[in-house]
C-alpha cells in the first residue's frame, strides 16, 4: 500500500472515529416553577395570595415568566403545563402563552386552555403553541416569554381557586 | 512501520483499529478534558492542585503581622485611588437577533392588510364581532375604547383608540390579555409617531381565530366571560 493512501487512510478514520465518540448525545432539559413566580398584571388593590385570587367577584390577570436560559430557551419548549385549584363552579382557571417584543411596544397571545367552566379541583393542562401567527413570535428567541393566566374569585365561602405552578421542558 | 505484501489485510484493519482508537481518544481529550469537574480527577490529578498554605504554629503571629500590613496597604492604596469615573457600556450583544421596531410594526400592518383582505363568511362575522364588542366593553379602570370592530372569516381587527400615546403605552399589555367570549390569539403594536403629535392615538388589535373557527367557534358563556377588577 502506498504510504500517502495509508496517511490519507489513517487520518480519515482517525477524524471519523473522533467525531462519533464526541458527539455529545442531545439532551433533554424541564423546568419547573411554583406559584410566587407570577404577579398581578392588573387591579388597583393587591389580590394575589398564596397563588390565590383573593377577590369575592372578579377575576385576576397574572403574568407568570418563562425563564430562558440557554439549556432551555423558550422556543424550544416542547410542553408547557399549567397546574392549579380550580375552586369556582362557574368561572376556569384559563392561561395562555404571550410574548412582549424586543424592540416595540406591543406583542402577541396565542390560544387559550382552561380547566373547564363548571369543573372544581386540582389539575393542569398543556398550555398550546397556536395559532400560527403566534407560534411564528413565539419561536424567535430575542423576545421575552410570560404565561398570561386569569384567576377566577373566590367562592362565597372564601375558599380561593390557585395556581399551584407550571411546568416546561424540551 | 513496515508492512510485508503478505500480511497486508491484517495489517491493514490494525493500521484502521489504531487510527480510530487514536482519533478517538484524542477528541475525547479535546472535547471533555477542559470542562472536568474536580471531583472527577484522579488522585494523582488531584495532587497536583496548587494546596492551601497552612501557617504552622511557630510562624502564627508573623504570618498574621505580614497578613495585617497587606490589609492596611491594600486599605490605603484604595482611599487614595481616585474613583474611575462611570461610563455606561449599553447592553451587552444577545444571541438572537431581534426585529427591529420597524419591522415589527410592518409585519403588523402587513397583517392588517391581510385581514382586510380576507374573505368574509357573513354569518361568522356577524356574530363574532358582536361578540368581541360587547367584550370590550368590559374595560374598567382603563383608557381605551373599543371603536371599531371587524371580522372576516378567521380574523378580527379592534381598533382601540387612547386619548394619548402615553396611555397606550400603559395599557396596551391590559388589552392584549382582554378576557373575550372567542379564543383567538391576539397581536398589538402601538404605533410610533413623531413626539411633536399628541392627541387620541388608534391602535389595532388584530385577532387570529383560525384555531377557534376550527373547534366550530364556541362562544363561551355570557355568564363564565371573566369579570376583571377595576
Amino acid at each position: 500500500m502506498d504510504s500517502k493512501v495509508k496517511m490519507r487512510l489513517l487520518l480519515s478514520v482517525s477524524m471519523i472515529a473522533g467525531v462519533f465518540v464526541s458527539a455529545a448525545p442531545s439532551q433533554a432539559y424541564e423546568s419547573r416553577q411554583a406559584y410566587s413566580a407570577c404577579i398581578q398584571d392588573w387591579g388597583s388593590t393587591y389580590s394575589f395570595f398564596s397563588g390565590g385570587n383573593d377577590l369575592p367577584a372578579n377575576t385576576l390577570i397574572l403574568s407568570c415568566p418563562i425563564t430562558d436560559i440557554t439549556s432551555l430557551t423558550h422556543p424550544s419548549m416542547t410542553a408547557v403545563n399549567f397546574h392549579y385549584d380550580d375552586n369556582n363552579p362557574t368561572y376556569s382557571v384559563t392561561a395562555f402563552r404571550c410574548v412582549f417584543y424586543y424592540n416595540s411596544a406591543g406583542g402577541t397571545c396565542g390560544d387559550t386552555a382552561n380547566s373547564g367552566g363548571s369543573t372544581t379541583g386540582t389539575g393542569g393542562f398543556y398550555v398550546p403553541n397556536t395559532p400560527a401567527s403566534f407560534a411564528t413570535q413565539w419561536n424567535n428567541g430575542a423576545h421575552f416569554a410570560t404565561l398570561g393566566v386569569y384567576l377566577p374569585p373566590k367562592t362565597s365561602g372564601g375558599v380561593r381557586s390557585a395556581v399551584k405552578g407550571y411546568y416546561m421542558a424540551n | 512501520m513496515s508492512i510485508s505484501r503478505g500480511g497486508r489485510p491484517i495489517q491493514t484493519a490494525m493500521l484502521i483499529a489504531i487510527s480510530a482508537a487514536t482519533g478517538a481518544g484524542v477528541f475525547a481529550l479535546l472535547g471533555r478534558g477542559s470542562s472536568k469537574p474536580v471531583a472527577q480527577l484522579s488522585r494523582a490529578q488531584a495532587s497536583e492542585l496548587p494546596r492551601q498554605e497552612v501557617p504552622t504554629q511557630r510562624a502564627d503571629y508573623r504570618w498574621a503581622a505580614s497578613l495585617d500590613q497587606r490589609l492596611q496597604a491594600l486599605e490605603t492604596a484604595q482611599q487614595q485611588k481616585p474613583a474611575a469615573p462611570v461610563t455606561d457600556p449599553g447592553p451587552a450583544p444577545e444571541p438572537v437577533e431581534p426585529p427591529s421596531a420597524v419591522e415589527i410594526e410592518a409585519q403588523h400592518t402587513e397583517r392588517i392588510r391581510a385581514h382586510q383582505a380576507e374573505a368574509l363568511d357573513p354569518a361568522w362575522s356577524r356574530t363574532t364581532t358582536t361578540v368581541l364588542a360587547a367584550d370590550f366593553k368590559h374595560n374598567s379602570g382603563t383608557h381605551f375604547n373599543a371603536k371599531s370592530v371587524d371580522c372576516r372569516s378567521t380574523t378580527c381587527a379592534v381598533t382601540l383608540e387612547w386619548p394619548s400615546r402615553d396611555q397606550a403605552l400603559a395599557e396596551w399589555r391590559r388589552a392584549l390579555m382582554q378576557p373575550t367570549r372567542a379564543n383567538c390569539g391576539r397581536a398589538i403594536v402601538v404605533p410610533e409617531r413623531p413626539s411633536t403629535v399628541t392627541g387620541p392615538i388608534d391602535v389595532t388589535l388584530l385577532m387570529d381565530c383560525s384555531s377557534w373557527v376550527k373547534a366550530g367557534s364556541p362562544v363561551l358563556p355570557e355568564e363564565e366571560l371573566p369579570v376583571l377588577a377595576p
